[in-house]
């Protein structure tokens, strides 16, 4: 899946009723396969673009045109809610910077989760293959309280590509885990994904990580937004102690 | 994971909050459920509509008092009507109010169980059948036979014809021996018409053995006359009903002879105080332990179970009922005022009088099956009776076997004229057959069971009795109707309100429960709304939790109502209350979805609560 985003902004309203711009992304591409590392750093606007990217959020302008192979291209950025939902429920996997995982099921039971909103039966092979691969073949029945970190982390990954993504959006993956770990999981999110065919992005502050994927892009070249949102959020901040 | 399997994970990771829901819900379904029940079943109990009879014939009084006693042995009985008012009834079977009629006389017991003296009519059994049928085809032979054809005759056809029916008549008359005999051991009263009738076939056959034609004819009509009184009996000859088409049955043994001092037991009585045929019983008089008449009665059989008050009664023959002296000096004091208007109130027994020269010898005392003759009374006299019926001038009119040789023996202590201190009130015949020493104008009985083809009928019979100021009939279904709606319905209202209340409770504890959980489980849900849930699913997700608590609760609690009740019924209950099995209404199934749909409702709260909760807002990395 190739995604295009254009014209793509995204403000909130404050309760006090001003606005403030968040997004300002006039043009961003990833191609599909395609593995891409987006550099940021913290409040410049990289998970409200990964929510854009995801459905979670609409932007407030623009279009995110997802080209499904076999499929016409699916603007999601017009979509309703529950059809967003849906689709990135088919085609997307997100790995958030802690795993988020729920508490009361099992490894195996978070993955077979993430296959539950798809419509389609559950691959419990799929899920078992996956845990396996994240090294986590004895720990399959284990609750995430009973997991070490980088195995929760492990877990969110096999969670992320249980529907066979054609996406997949990582933010911060490693930013909790210690380098030995953040490497293995970095290379089990490349390795997974390129099994998969999916696109990747992978959001980091981390230049290093940065390093290791194909495409890098600079969040602050690309979002026209991120130093007014700073500034008027300094403004504002003045504002109130005035 | 479908999403069945998902919500009950979610139930299984706060097990204990879910299930202290779904026990909250189970005691409100549980308590509403009993509530329901009892309601429902008292409702049955007392609005019934099929007790078999439409009408009980009582003294006049209370109404209420007299279906309350007679159907549902509670509270005393309240008087006697004379036996003419039963012999009335009896005479128009078929006709414009009652099918049949079942007289009955109450207020003894044994070991605290309801005694019934009554008609051998009240046992079914294809005796009583075959006497109808038998009698009415006797009837409708010699009436047929008696009818004077349309054209006239001639003298030789006529002459054919007076021939046949003398022939026939005396071929009944010869024959009543034995039918008397057979009618005696299955209803003392069709032996008593039967007996009547021969008074009739006397005049027919004196007229028919006579040499003028006119006479001769006369005893024709006379013949007619036994035909259609035979028949008009068969007609009345059919079995009590303890409901539309359901009849007293024999279990086991035998049904009692109807003139012997025999007893059958209801189901629950022979159950409870273990008794079985062969046993014997004596009357405690009026229902106290300590006063118990000398006659004793033999257990000749055992009935089957019906699921009514009939089953926890003793039945006895009336006329041995009658043969307790203490009765007959009752039914003797109610005639010595007879005349007087309120003859036909209650009356009560001065039993000190009775009592003061009445304590029976040991060796007079009165047992069925003893020696072939015993001494049983004085000779009746022939007191002017209203109507004046011959029969009583008979010297031994009511025996079957009416033979010199079998007539009752005088007893020895004949001389004794005092009708208030005799020892006793009958003669026993050799078969063993109680002979009465009262007058039939003295008879009387607690009410009679009627049962009317309909109730236009039962209009009829209740203005028909009335206007003659004797006695009243009421319809146990109209009178309990009344009662149920005036004292148990408003209670039961009250208790359905609260029950109801309980259940909304149940419904706010459910919210309350999944209101509290969807709060701490923000992020959780925020987790399945990235994994691609939709609001919509999310919102079936939690009110179908709320839903399932509502159904397992409700069940639960369905099952937990009907076993407290069972238990309530088994511990201080009573058999009235028929409660058999899990017979689910619809209106606890109508309950039981409104509780479903109450659930749904509190779960929405919740829902609607977790359907708003943002994504991005509870995802955001800390």
């Amino acid at each position: 899946m190739d995604v295009k985003l254009k014209a793509i902004t995204k403000r909130y309203q404050a309760p006090d009723g001003s606005v403030t711009d968040v997004l300002d992304v006039p043009n961003f591409d990833i191609g599909a396969g395609e593995h891409v590392a987006m550099i940021g750093s913290s409040g410049s606007g990289k998970t409200t673009l990964l929510h854009v990217m995801a459905g979670i959020t609409a932007p407030s302008s623009g279009s995110v045109e997802c080209g499904v192979p076999g499929m016409s291209p699916v603007n999601l950025a017009k979509l309703p809610e529950a059809a967003r939902d849906a689709f990135r429920g088919r085609y997307i996997g997100i790995i958030f910077q802690t795993h988020h995982l729920l508490g009361g099921f099992t490894a195996m039971e978070n993955v077979l989760l993430g296959m539950s909103f798809t419509g389609r039966p559950a691959d419990a092979g799929w899920a078992r293959h996956l845990l396996e691969t994240v090294g986590l073949k004895d720990r399959m029945d284990y609750r995430p309280g009973k997991l070490s970190v980088g195995q929760q982390q492990r877990v969110a990954v096999a969670r992320a590509l249980a529907n066979r993504p054609q996406l997949v959006l990582a933010d911060e993956p490693t930013g909790a885990l210690d380098p030995i770990n953040a490497r293995s999981v970095l290379d089990l999110i490349r390795s997974l994904t390129t099994e998969v065919g999916a696109a990747l992005l992978l959001v980091t502050h981390d230049r290093e990580i940065a390093q290791s994927l194909a495409r890098r892009v600079d969040l602050a070249e690309i979002n026209r937004s991120s130093s007014r949102y700073v500034s008027a959020d300094t403004a504002r901040i003045a504002e109130v102690s005035r | 994971m479908n999403i069945f399997q998902l919500i009950l994970k979610q139930m299984r990771q706060r097990a204990l909050s879910s299930w202290l829901t779904i026990l909250s819900v189970l005691f409100g379904v549980m308590l509403a459920t009993s509530v329901f029940v009892v309601h429902r079943t008292a409702g049955q109990v007392f609005q019934q509509e099929d007790y078999g009879f439409s009408a009980i014939v009582g003294p006049r009084g209370s109404r209420l008092a007299l279906v309350l006693n007679s159907v549902y042995d509670i509270d005393q009985a309240q008087g006697t009507i004379q036996w003419n008012v039963y012999e009335d009834l009896f005479r128009t079977p078929n006709d414009r109010f009652a099918s049949w009629a079942i007289p009955f006389a109450v207020g003894d017991t044994w070991k605290g169980r309801r005694i019934m003296g009554t008609s051998g009519l009240i046992v079914d059994r294809p005796e009583i059948a075959s006497m109808a049928e038998l009698l009415k085809q006797q009837g409708r032979e010699l009436r047929d036979l008696a009818r004077s054809p349309a054209s006239p005759e001639s003298a030789e056809a006529l002459e054919n014809r007076i021939q046949q029916v003398a022939d026939l008549t005396l071929q009944r008359f010869v024959e009543l021996d034995d039918l008397q005999t057979n009618a005696g051991e299955l209803d003392f009263t069709i032996f008593d018409h039967l007996e009547s009738i021969r008074e009739d076939y006397e005049r027919a056959i004196s007229g028919l053995t006579q040499t003028g034609t006119a006479q001769r004819l006369l005893g024709v009509a006379a013949a007619q006359t036994v035909g259609e009184r035979l028949m008009t009996l068969g007609n009345s000859v059919k079995p009590f009903e303890v409901g539309y088409g359901r009849k007293l049955t024999i279990a086991e043994g035998r049904a009692f002879h109807s003139m012997k001092f025999e007893g059958v037991l209801g189901a629950k009585v022979a159950r409870e105080l273990g008794m079985k045929i062969g046993d014997e019983f004596q009357l405690e008089h009026g229902g106290s332990a300590e006063d118990v008449h000398a006659e004793v009665w033999k257990v000749v059989g055992i009935l089957a179970p019906t699921g009514t008050s009939f089953d926890d009664t003793i039945y006895i023959p009336l006329i041995s009922s009658w043969a307790v002296p203490e009765h007959e000096h009752f039914m003797e004091l109610a005639a010595e005022i007879a005349g007087t208007p309120d003859m036909d109130a209650p009356i009560t027994k001065d039993s000190t009088t009775v009592r003061s020269g009445a304590s029976p010898q040991p060796n007079a005392s009165p047992k069925p099956g003893n020696a072939p003759m015993l001494p049983g009374g004085r000779v009746v006299p022939n007191l002017p009776a209203p109507d004046n019926t011959p029969r009583n001038t008979n010297a031994t009119p009511t025996s079957p076997l009416a033979s010199a040789s079998n007539a009752p023996v005088e007893p020895k202590s004949a001389d004794e004229h005092d009708h208030h201190h005799h020892e006793h009130a009958f003669m026993l015949r050799p078969d063993g057959t109680i002979k009465l020493d009262l007058e039939r104008e003295k008879w009387r009985v607690s009410g009679i069971f009627v049962g009317t083809p309909g109730f236009y009928q039962y209009g009829n019979l209740r203005f028909n009795i009335e206007q003659k100021g004797l006695a009243m009939a009421v319809s146990p279904a109209q009178e309990m109707r009344a009662f149920f709606m005036k004292f148990l319905e408003p209670g039961t209202r009250v208790l359905s309100g609260i029950a109801i209340l309980v259940s909304v409770l149940a419904a706010i504890t459910i919210l309350v429960s999944i209101y509290n959980s969807v709060v701490a489980r923000r992020r959780d849900i925020a987790i399945l709304r990235a994994l691609g849930a939709t609001r919509n699913r999310v919102l079936s997700l939690i009110t179908l939790e709320a839903v399932l608590i509502g159904l397992v609760g409700g069940l639960l609690g369905l099952l937990g109502g009907y076993a407290m009740v069972s238990i309530g019924i088994s511990l201080f209950g009573d058999e009235r209350l028929p409660i058999r099995g899990l017979n689910v209404g619809w209106f606890e199934w109508a309950y039981l979805a409104g509780v479903v749909i109450l659930a749904a409702l509190a779960g929405l709260v919740p829902a609607l609560a977790a359907y708003r909760v943002s994504v991005a807002d509870n995802l955001a990395s800390e």
